[in-house]
């Protein structure tokens, strides 16, 4: 096995007195996907924001280990050097991500130009980009709010394409899509894991839909992690009564049909 | 199943635009006396709270007719305005939005109940808000120290004030926590039964219209693509969109 993009061993997340979460294991590897599950406060997204450095104002603990170096908390200039170059972040609302004041052609371009392409190498992997995530090259002409919010979350995937990174962490990808529009972006994230050995943690509230993606789950409720396993094992055989009420609570369609 | 013949709301050839804009095109719905729910399934865009809007009365039809017990929504007297209002009563997505920020619940409540001229003291409150699984003394707080399933819930309590039969629900759960949301549901299903409530339930979630609805039907681009029974719709689906729809349900990859 591959040594591992991204773990993390006691990551805590506090602001004053109060911890809002604490995940004491999480390790994601290339071509792995892993899937942090809660409801809101969960503290599910205070993980995956302190995991980058992104976490303003909170004091985070823990070490987290990236792409080899040893402990990125305590040095914050390799953790940036590592956003957008070799992790990225994809959000859940892909239009507010954008700049609305510039093309999504020239928004993409100064991105892959600050990470020191050439404006030829940005061109062709951007163009390259598009056409792996099925997005006609005819969207660098638009603005943000001329696209639609699965457009815009094909296009900030196609920006981590286009950069290469290893690692894709992903804040509800496809909370804020309609339905057809979200099993899309599902199967691209899955396209993209298989064919090029990307890395995928994702924070979602939503069981359901990362049980058809992720190797293994992280439950969270109130800041803690309740239980973590394998997808299969947990979503067949959950340990906790707060897992089995999480499954059992996903609208399922068979109930009157069936 | 029940013969339902009643038939409480009437959408008929009704074609809905802003401006030049045709957003609903010549869509014919009916839901009878209840209980019963239809399902109004739809993505962003296709219509489906225009709908809900102008059986609410909250927007003019450009053509057809929209009908609630036997009156023409275009065409209601003084009188039977009063009656539609108190008839029929909505449910949205986030319960903030139908609950004024500076008044206590119980307020809220009792100004519900005074607009439809039925007796509105403590009891009255305390009654609506233990049958929508709440505890009484939350007629003492306001909308921003309850959680969101406790909002949704008052919002539920508010519309039951004037004795609807008939609630159009906007995507009532969306807003909601999955284990709050299944509770929410349970909530609806025994009201539905208790009180003869008929629903309009506007949503893109197809496994809440499977537990609901009697009836369902398929808004795309403005038009009804699908309908029929539930269980045929969601069972045995004929139009591929509809087929693309239920392919899309995220399931449970249960083995």
């Amino acid at each position: 096995m591959s040594a591992a993009l991204l773990t993390a061993h006691n990551l805590s997340v506090s602001y004053g007195e109060r911890r809002v979460s604490f995940v004491p294991d999480l390790s994601v590897g290339p071509g792995e996907c892993v899937a942090i599950v809660g409801e809101s406060g969960s503290g599910k997204t205070s993980a995956l924001l302190a995991l980058l450095g992104l976490q303003p104002g909170a004091r985070v603990t823990g070490t987290v280990s990236m792409f080899g170096s040893p402990d990125v908390l305590s040095d914050r200039s390799r953790l940036t050097s590592f956003l957008g170059s070799r992790v990225a972040l994809v959000s859940q609302s892909p239009i507010s991500a954008l700049n609305p004041t510039m093309r999504l052609g020239r928004f993409s371009e100064l991105v892959l130009r600050k990470h020191d392409r050439s404006k030829q190498q940005a061109r062709e992997q951007i163009a390259e980009a598009l056409s792996a995530v099925s997005l006609d090259q005819d969207i660098l002409r638009r603005y943000p709010h001329q696209v639609s919010g699965g457009q815009a979350q094909r296009f900030s995937i196609a920006i981590a394409l286009a950069l290469g990174v290893e690692l894709i962490v992903a804040d509800e990808p496809t909370s804020a899509l309609d339905v057809t529009v979200q099993a899309e972006i599902v199967e691209l994230l899955s396209a993209v894991r298989r064919d090029r050995g990307m890395g995928l943690l994702i924070v979602s509230h939503d069981i359901a839909l990362v049980s058809g993606l992720a190797d293994r789950i992280i439950v969270m409720k109130d800041g803690e992690v309740i239980e973590a396993g394998e997808t299969h094992q947990m979503i067949n055989n959950p340990a906790t009564d707060y897992a089995r009420e999480l499954i059992g609570a996903v609208p399922q369609l068979g109930g009157r049909t069936s | 199943m029940t013969q339902h013949d009643a038939r409480l709301l009437a959408i008929t050839n009704v074609t809905l635009a802003y401006g030049k804009r045709v957003v609903v095109d010549d869509v014919s719905l009916t839901v009878p006396t209840g209980p019963f729910g239809l399902g109004l399934i739809g993505e962003s865009g296709s219509g489906k709270t225009t709908i809900a809007r102008a059986a609410l009365g909250l927007l003019p039809v450009k053509s057809g007719v929209i009908a609630v017990d036997g009156m023409n929504l275009a065409r209601l007297s003084r009188s039977e305005r009063r009656n539609y209002r108190r008839i029929v009563q909505p449910v949205f997505q986030d319960g903030t939005e139908v609950l004024d920020p500076r008044m206590t619940v119980r307020a809220s409540l009792q100004e519900a109940l005074r607009v439809v001229g039925r007796p509105a003291h403590g009891d009255v409150v305390a009654d609506l808000l233990v049958d929508v699984g709440l505890r009484a003394d939350v007629m003492k707080l306001h909308p921003h120290q309850l959680s969101g399933g406790q909002r949704q819930r008052v919002a539920i309590a508010r519309a039951l004030a004037t004795e609807p039969r008939l609630l159009i629900l906007d995507e009532p759960t969306s807003a909601l926590d999955v284990t709050v949301q299944a509770r929410v549901l349970d909530l609806f299903e025994k009201l539905r039964e208790e009180r003869q409530l008929s629903f309009l339930l506007i949503t893109h979630n197809l496994a809440i219209v499977d537990r609901l609805c009697d009836e369902a039907a398929v808004i795309s681009a403005g038009k009804i693509v699908e309908r029929g029974t539930t269980a045929d719709v969601l069972g045995d689906p004929r139009h591929a969109y509809t087929k693309k729809l239920i392919a899309s349900v995220p399931r449970l990859a249960v083995s």
